[in-house]
């Protein structure tokens, strides 16, 4: 029976064997199709485009020309014609035997369409180097802010988070670091409108510890978006001039689109610790106590707490999705609405978002008139657990976790929480006695009238606003221990927290408004195709911030009540500033004979950020792209495409906080008048000159192309808060700094398609970078940042930006192990030498995706080298001495010959190579056939995983991570202390249209 | 027809893009609680950021650290993971700091930020009694650069930012603080301790009169002639201050009421409960251990030698305190052997073994216990709760009746002549007396500066007195060696020298 089943298994198998090799060969009572496959917006042949008999792997592909030809039985009904970026098409052939095609492009198309700055380009048209993502590309899972979607799928393109927390902020470099203060992320505009970066808290220490900024795009819902942009060199975003220097990222929300009707999507996951650190248990840990010359039966408080069980979850987060919309010749509408509730691993932690979205656009007066119309309002809730990048010895929630002495109950007998005493904290109090979350309301509007005045010529206005408002709460419980030393409010002092509790309410008002006014005109000059385009620009930021502080309660779970039951009450004190853009700009795209493209762009930009003399700056870029296939010579033979692109270009940058022009003065809450800055009114733009040149190709009938791309970044005029010649008002001042950050490096986009059948699908994306970074023409200036935080480490830094290195570059003593007391021994007298950098020298990112029938696979792994990670973890922790003085510690440690005594000094010791290989991304979907249902169009359900494996020797949690340590303002890079940890996540979902 | 209706159009066009853009000046604004300050005159508002600049002066770091690690009288050990801190204390204590100190930098900054702020309020104020203030703050903050840099950038009001400000040498820094300090002098009462006042002028020109053959050497580090016309200033400057005696309690100059305990307080930083300024709880947490009440952070001992130097009897060593011993077990002054808490308990380090304080401390290695730390401000322990220390409230002393008398006593030991005809043994013997100790027979330059030890430690004067009296460089316990008489003088930070062209460096850095 067995055999009798084998046997026609095998039968079946050599048949379909059979059937493969014979493909394309003659059957008997065949006929033959011939045709061209073109693009049906520009009727371009389509080269390498699939053509099969339905419901067979019999097929072939489209040659250069777009032509196919391929032999079919003859009761052959159907072909179906699929490629990649193409909306697949079936065509009947009955009757036949000519059939040309015109396909679709789909919305999500990789190739097709770039968004570029005012505008869209064909993207073999793109003068400059752009990349553009669709959804089919965004990383899948969990994704609480938009640059999760791109994190390592593009090259050139480095999306670094500052830690595993829901909505964590992020850092985005694109092409390398080019400011030495903060502002090094790119510009975000959302459908047209630049956005603010601010309109959130951070940096505001409310006795929790301070906490960097949270991510101002957290209000987006990422499924509303279609397309993210990216301009890389300076020829794209030059457009964007005034803040194009590090950049520029357009997102695109979906529009409605014909017959699309209504989408629904639910997703739940589940997250936990992807890492926990090895930490000593309650009997290791005497031991441990008693080796280090230590009394354990003092210390030993006779339980076995894993605290890190007590602050780690598993976090189980949801996701809805509704979308409804359509389209007609007369215009387009899309409703949408999300909720999204993220728990993060850390309990205490979530995020959750509601957001509601209208975009629509309607043709009016004989579409002469067109009218745009964008809005989105979301609101957004944190819940935040008291973790801070800057907490002393006692820790935040994890610092203070991971040093817990692991005998100390959670609770005594009685139910209260147990006290370690001295400056040693509970982390389960924490979690209980601190209250802290706050709830952002945004909502941005952007309207835009396109009036077409005559053929080619049309008046675009756009009118877009952007009002955020945020309010925070944190509410710090009277019986919290080790909560020691008050704190000054503007010139007003209040108690430490233990004992008298204290509550802070934080308001941040944030109002962008902008108006911009193009005139585009399409016109042919000598045969030729040229668009111009004029432009005006004005926006206008105001941001608001205010603070109510009160302090002095005795009476626990104060925080339902109001401030004014608090004995003690600052005054409401605040800040506000405005700052205004005016920029003029013009850009000219001439195509000559589809050979030869050229691009240029001037923008003028005036900000109110800078000196009298200074507030504008001019920023013209060229781009010329020359399309090798198209002439007489081209290689045709060998490639599908080649192109050769050349750019030069200058941006500018104004993020810095302004009000450096005047001498400033505040009033504190006491009547003091404070300086507050020493004025420079020959404050200026900084400036980023950029050159570089690209190929783009495409071989074997396009089954491979890519581009590659090398550029060369120099940015000078480097704002930022320098030592100023005492005395003074202030020791520094914001200046523009001699010197030159030189970012260049080469970046390789390739595609492949391995395997293109109507059966299975095999893609590869493979994107890299090599990027190196050098701080040149600084003279002597040595720039110091990367405070470490710990016990004894007080005024320690690790990181220096100095002539001739990159920036972040570690510069420490050497660690060269122990001496036969267990001392640390550094050669050359502990003399400091730079040592390496936290910027990485190479990125890569590799996708594969596979189709097999219905279902669909992808995965994605991603890979950066050359860079260090310093861990202040275990520079604040993880030593002997610490051990010794009762803390917990790493298995490791207790197992080292360092002595109890040996002061843990920043050096190499602590400096990790950070390296590594990770897969981020695995998702596995099934796609119904739904010809036959009645109620659904489409329906998908999909099993995506998020940070599945992590190859690094890194010794921390995730060599990824990015704390902020920074010192006056210099911000560090590649430092690790006591972060949130990253998440390892499953997501199951359901899309369904009807 | 067709290119007349573009051309119409095209016109419109242009004058919508212009109309509908208003443009801009894009002037820069200062809103909310920011202002740019263009009164031409200075108020009472303005005279605060001058005082705030004070407060940084009772911190454990920077000017008070500067003045008191690399003496005789105190040490930051590094205790295994604590202290460290980038090698800062010991650097101090050892002598070996060099021009990219941590502390250095922000005693520069400190220092000149409020010589800047002072030099606002005096070119603008028409009131002479916060022009008064502000040259009293503004000389005693120039007599801390002279002091511990000897040299004076000095930036006017009227130059443009971008001029490099003039360097006054050492010489020409102290004329200009006496200057500033006989205008202060004339100008202000005498009165509330709080604030700028007419004895606290006269306090600090006596003391830069003593210190000027310092000052004024040809060589850094001496030998000093102490010229007699300068001494004279300095008793008559002395002398000229009444109103003030010593207390008989000696902690009551360091209590939480000692605006009232204290007959002695010439200038201060005014503290009040709750609504401190300038918080002196640093100094007692940078000396207590963890596990003590109130607890502290471990630092900083003194050395056994200068423990040694005092009597049993001297009040001044300390003991039990009352409203505190009996509270939370912690005493006054200096602390050695078993450590108690509140309800008289035992203490315990943190790993267990009993918190026995040894005489001596290693400055490399030290244990958490080792090291005799030293009480001189008294926390003020909760009503109800142990366990609780309040927002102290204990002023903050600068300049004191003791340090007067001390400072008459030695400025006629070294040629002065006293209208009042009193002497030296005199002197010292009465503060003795008042403080406890035995008379002594004689009183020479060692028993001098002893004295002044015993009285004004920890009150940041130490390196001042060692250079005065030549003793600065000589070996001390953790120094074994005697350093460079150039280490009489702190470097200029090297931002500084890389910033203003004007300024050389000090010899031997």
């Amino acid at each position: 029976m067995i055999t009798m089943n084998l046997k026609i298994l095998l039968s079946r198998f050599c048949f379909s064997l059979l059937l493969f090799f014979v493909c394309g060969s003659a059957f008997a009572q065949n006929k033959t199709i011939t045709g061209t496959v073109t693009d049906s917006k520009d009727n371009q042949p389509l080269i390498g485009v699939s053509v099969a008999i339905k419901g067979t792997s019999t097929g072939t592909s489209t040659g250069v020309d777009g032509t196919y030809r391929l032999v079919v039985p003859e009761n052959t009904a159907t072909l179906v014609f699929s490629y990649l970026g193409y909306n697949n098409q079936d065509v009947s052939i009955t009757g036949r035997t000519t059939v040309n095609v015109a396909l679709e492009g789909s919305s999500t198309a990789l190739n097709e369409v770039v968004v570029v700055g005012y505008g869209t380009q064909k993207v073999k048209d793109a003068t400059g180097s752009v990349a553009s993502l669709g959804e089919k590309e965004f990383n899948k899972g969990v994704i609480s802010t938009p640059e999760q979607l791109l994190q390592g799928r593009v090259s050139g393109v480095q999306v670094t988070p500052a830690s595993g927390e829901p909505g964590s902020g992020v850092t985005i470099n694109i092409r390398g670091t080019g400011s030495i203060r903060s502002g090094n992320n790119p510009l975000f505009v959302i459908d047209g409108v630049p956005i603010d970066g601010g309109g959130t808290s951070g940096g505001f220490d409310s006795g929790a510890g301070g906490s960097s900024a949270r991510n101002p795009l957290a209000f987006l819902n990422p499924s509303d978006i279609e397309n993210i942009s990216i301009l890389k060199d300076a020829s794209a975003s030059a457009i964007y001039g005034s803040r194009g220097a590090n950049g520029v990222v357009l997102i695109t929300t979906k529009k409605g689109t014909s017959g699309q009707g209504l989408v629904f999507g639910v997703s739940t996951s589940v997250a936990n610790t992807a890492n926990r650190y090895d930490l000593l248990n309650a009997s290791q840990f005497l031991a441990g106590i008693q080796a280090a010359g230590g009394n354990p039966s003092e210390v030993d408080r006779e339980a076995n707490t894993d605290w890190q069980d007590q602050i780690f979850r598993t976090g189980v987060s949801q996701n809805y999705n509704l979308g409804y919309g359509g389209a007609s010749n007369k215009g387009n509408y899309r409703f949408s609405a999300g909720y999204d509730k993220i728990d993060g691993t850390v309990k205490n932690s979530s995020l959750s978002r509601f957001t509601g979205r209208l975009n629509g656009s309607r043709n009016l007066f004989n579409d002469k008139v067109r009218i745009d119309l964008s809005v989105t309002g979301s609101n957004v809730r944190n819940d935040y657990a008291p973790i801070s990048d800057n907490a002393g010895f006692q820790g935040s929630l994890i610092g203070a976790a991971i040093q817990a002495n692991p005998t100390y109950p959670v609770r005594n007998t009685d139910g209260t929480f147990f006290n370690p005493g001295g400056d040693f904290r509970n982390p389960a109090a924490m979690l209980s006695l601190i209250d802290d979350n706050d709830d952002i309301n945004r909502y941005l509007a952007n309207i835009s009238g396109t009036w077409n005045i005559v053929k080619g010529l049309a008046y675009k206005l756009t009118f877009g606003y952007d009002d955020s408002k945020s309010f925070r709460e944190t509410y710090l419980d009277p019986r919290l221990q080790g909560y020691t030393g008050g704190a000054n409010f503007r010139g007003i002092t209040v108690d430490q927290v233990s004992g008298n509790g204290r509550a802070i309410q934080q308001t941040y008002k944030l109002q962008t408004t902008l108006i911009e006014n193009t005139l585009t005109y399409d016109v042919n000059v000598a045969g030729n195709p040229l668009t111009a385009l004029v432009g005006l620009s004005y926006q206008d930021f105001k941001n608001n911030a205010f603070f109510d502080v009160a302090a002095n309660t005795t009476t626990p779970n104060m925080l339902e009540q109001d401030l004014s039951k608090f004995t003690k009450r600052v005054p409401r004190f605040g800040d506000s500033t405005r700052n205004e853009l005016q920029s003029y700009f013009t850009r000219l795209n001439y195509n000559i004979k589809d050979r030869y493209l050229i691009t240029a762009t001037l923008r003028s930009d005036g900000s109110s950020k800078f000196g009298e003399n200074n507030k504008y700056a001019y920023f013209p870029a060229l781009a010329g792209k020359w399309k090798i296939m198209n002439e007489s010579f081209g290689p045709k033979k060998l490639f599908s495409e080649l192109s050769l692109r050349l750019n030069y270009g200058q941006t500018g940058n104004q993020e810095y906080p302004g009000g450096a022009a005047l001498q400033l003065s505040q009033r504190q809450l006491n009547g003091d008048v404070v300086i507050l800055n020493d004025a420079n009114p020959n404050i200026k733009w900084e400036t980023t000159t950029q050159y570089g040149a690209g190929v783009d190709f495409a071989i074997l009938n396009g089954r491979i192309g890519g581009t590659v791309d090398y550029f060369n970044k120099s940015t000078k005029d480097l704002l930022f808060l320098q030592d100023f010649a005492q005395p003074t008002a202030n020791s520094r001042r914001w200046t523009n700094l001699d010197g030159n950050v030189i970012n260049k490096g080469v970046e390789v986009g390739l595609n492949l398609q391995a395997i293109q059948s109507p059966k299975f699908g095999w893609e590869v994306l493979y994107n890299m970078t090599f990027l190196d970074n050098t701080v040149e023409n600084f003279g002597n200036t040595t720039v110091i940042t990367g405070d470490i935080n710990g016990q004894g480490l007080s005024g320690a830094y690790v990181q220096t930006i100095r002539n001739g290195f990159p920036l972040a570059s570690f510069n420490l003593p050497t660690f060269n192990g122990y001496d036969a007391n267990g001392l640390a021994i550094y050669p050359n007298d502990a003399a400091f030498g730079v040592v390496g950098s936290a910027l990485p020298t190479f990125n890569a990112g590799l996708t594969n995706n596979f189709n097999f029938g219905q279902w669909n696979a992808s995965f994605f792994l991603n890979a950066s080298t050359g860079f260090f990670v310093y861990n202040n973890t275990a520079n604040a922790l993880f030593t002997k001495g610490s051990l010794k003085n009762g803390r917990n510690v790493t298995v490791d440690v207790s197992q080292s010959p360092e002595d109890a005594l040996n002061a843990p000094e920043v050096s190499t010791r602590f400096l990790e190579k950070g390296d590594f290989l990770r897969l981020s991304n695995a998702t596995i979907g099934y796609t119904f056939n739904t010809a036959n249902m009645k109620t659904f169009k489409n329906l998908r359900v999909s099993l995506s995983g998020q940070n599945l494996f992590l190859i690094t020797d890194y010794s921390g949690l995730d060599p990824e991570v990015n704390t902020n340590k920074a010192r006056n303002s210099v911000p560090s890079r590649g430092i690790d202390y006591t972060s949130y940890p990253s998440a390892r996540t499953f997501t199951l979902g359901i899309n369904a249209g009807f | 027809m067709k290119n007349l209706n573009f051309k119409v159009l095209a016109t419109c066009c242009s004058a919508l893009i212009l109309s509908a853009s208003s443009c801009t000046k894009l002037d820069e604004e200062a809103l909310g609680s920011k202002f740019v300050n263009t009164s031409n005159t200075a108020s009472t508002a303005d005279l605060g950021s001058v005082y705030s600049v004070l407060n940084g002066f009772s911190d454990q770091s920077n000017v008070y650290a500067l003045q008191e690690h690399s003496t005789d009288e105190m040490m930051g050990p590094t205790r295994g993971t604590d202290w460290g801190d980038f090698g800062t204390w010991r650097k101090l204590h050892q002598h070996t700091w060099d021009p990219f100190h941590n502390q250095i930098n922000s005693s520069w900054d400190q220092l000149n930020t409020g010589i800047y702020r002072a030099t606002q309020v005096i070119d603008k104020a028409t009131d002479n009694q916060i022009k008064g203030e502000a040259s009293f703050l503004r000389a005693f903050f120039m007599f801390q650069v002279v002091d511990l840099f000897g040299q004076q950038p000095f930036r006017e009001l009227t130059d443009s930012p971008e001029t490099n400000p003039k360097v006054f040498t050492r010489t020409e820094a102290t004329d200009f603080i006496i200057k500033d300090l006989e205008f202060a002098e004339a100008n202000l009462s005498a009165g509330d301790p709080g604030k700028a006042n007419k004895a606290a002028a006269q306090a600090l020109l006596a003391k830069v009169y003593l210190n000027k053959a310092v000052y004024t050497a040809a060589t850094v580090g001496g030998p000093f002639t102490f010229a007699k016309a300068d001494m004279d200033k300095a008793i008559e400057y002395t002398n000229k201050i009444t109103g003030k005696s010593l207390s008989s309690t000696y902690f009551n100059n360091f209590t939480p009421d000692n605006s009232t305990a204290s007959t002695e307080l010439i200038f201060v930083i005014p503290n009040n409960e709750g609504a401190a300024i300038g918080n002196v709880q640093n100094r007692f947490r940078m000396t207590l251990h963890y596990n003590q009440t109130p607890g502290g952070w471990n630092g900083f001992t003194t050395l056994a030698d200068f423990y040694k130097s005092f009597e049993a009897n001297d009040q001044r060593i300390g003991g039990s305190f009352p409203g505190l011993t009996d509270r939370i077990g912690l005493r006054s002054g200096f602390l050695i052997g078993q450590q108690f808490g509140p309800n008289n308990v035992a203490l315990k380090d943190r790993s267990g073994n009993p918190l026995i304080f040894t005489e001596n401390a290693n400055l490399l290695f030290s244990t958490e216990n080792q090291g005799i730390r030293v009480i001189k401000y008294i926390p003020k322990p909760n009503a109800a709760n142990d366990n609780i220390i309040e927002q102290a409230g204990n002023d903050y002393v600068f300049l004191r009746y003791a340090d007067v008398l001390l400072m008459k006593a030695e400025a006629i030991l070294r040629g002065g002549t006293d209208p009042q005809g009193q002497t030296p043994l005199v002197l010292v013997n009465n503060l003795r007396t008042v403080r406890g100790a035995t008379p002594v027979a004689s009183v020479d330059a060692t028993s001098l500066l002893a004295e002044r030890g015993r009285e004004l430690y920890w009150e940041g004067w130490r390196r001042n007195d060692q250079i005065r009296f030549g003793t600065f460089n000589e070996p001390v316990d953790q120094r074994a060696t005697k350093s460079d008489p150039s280490r009489t003088l702190f470097p200029i930070p090297q931002r500084a020298v890389d910033t203003n062209p004007n300024l050389t460096q000090n010899a031997g850095y």
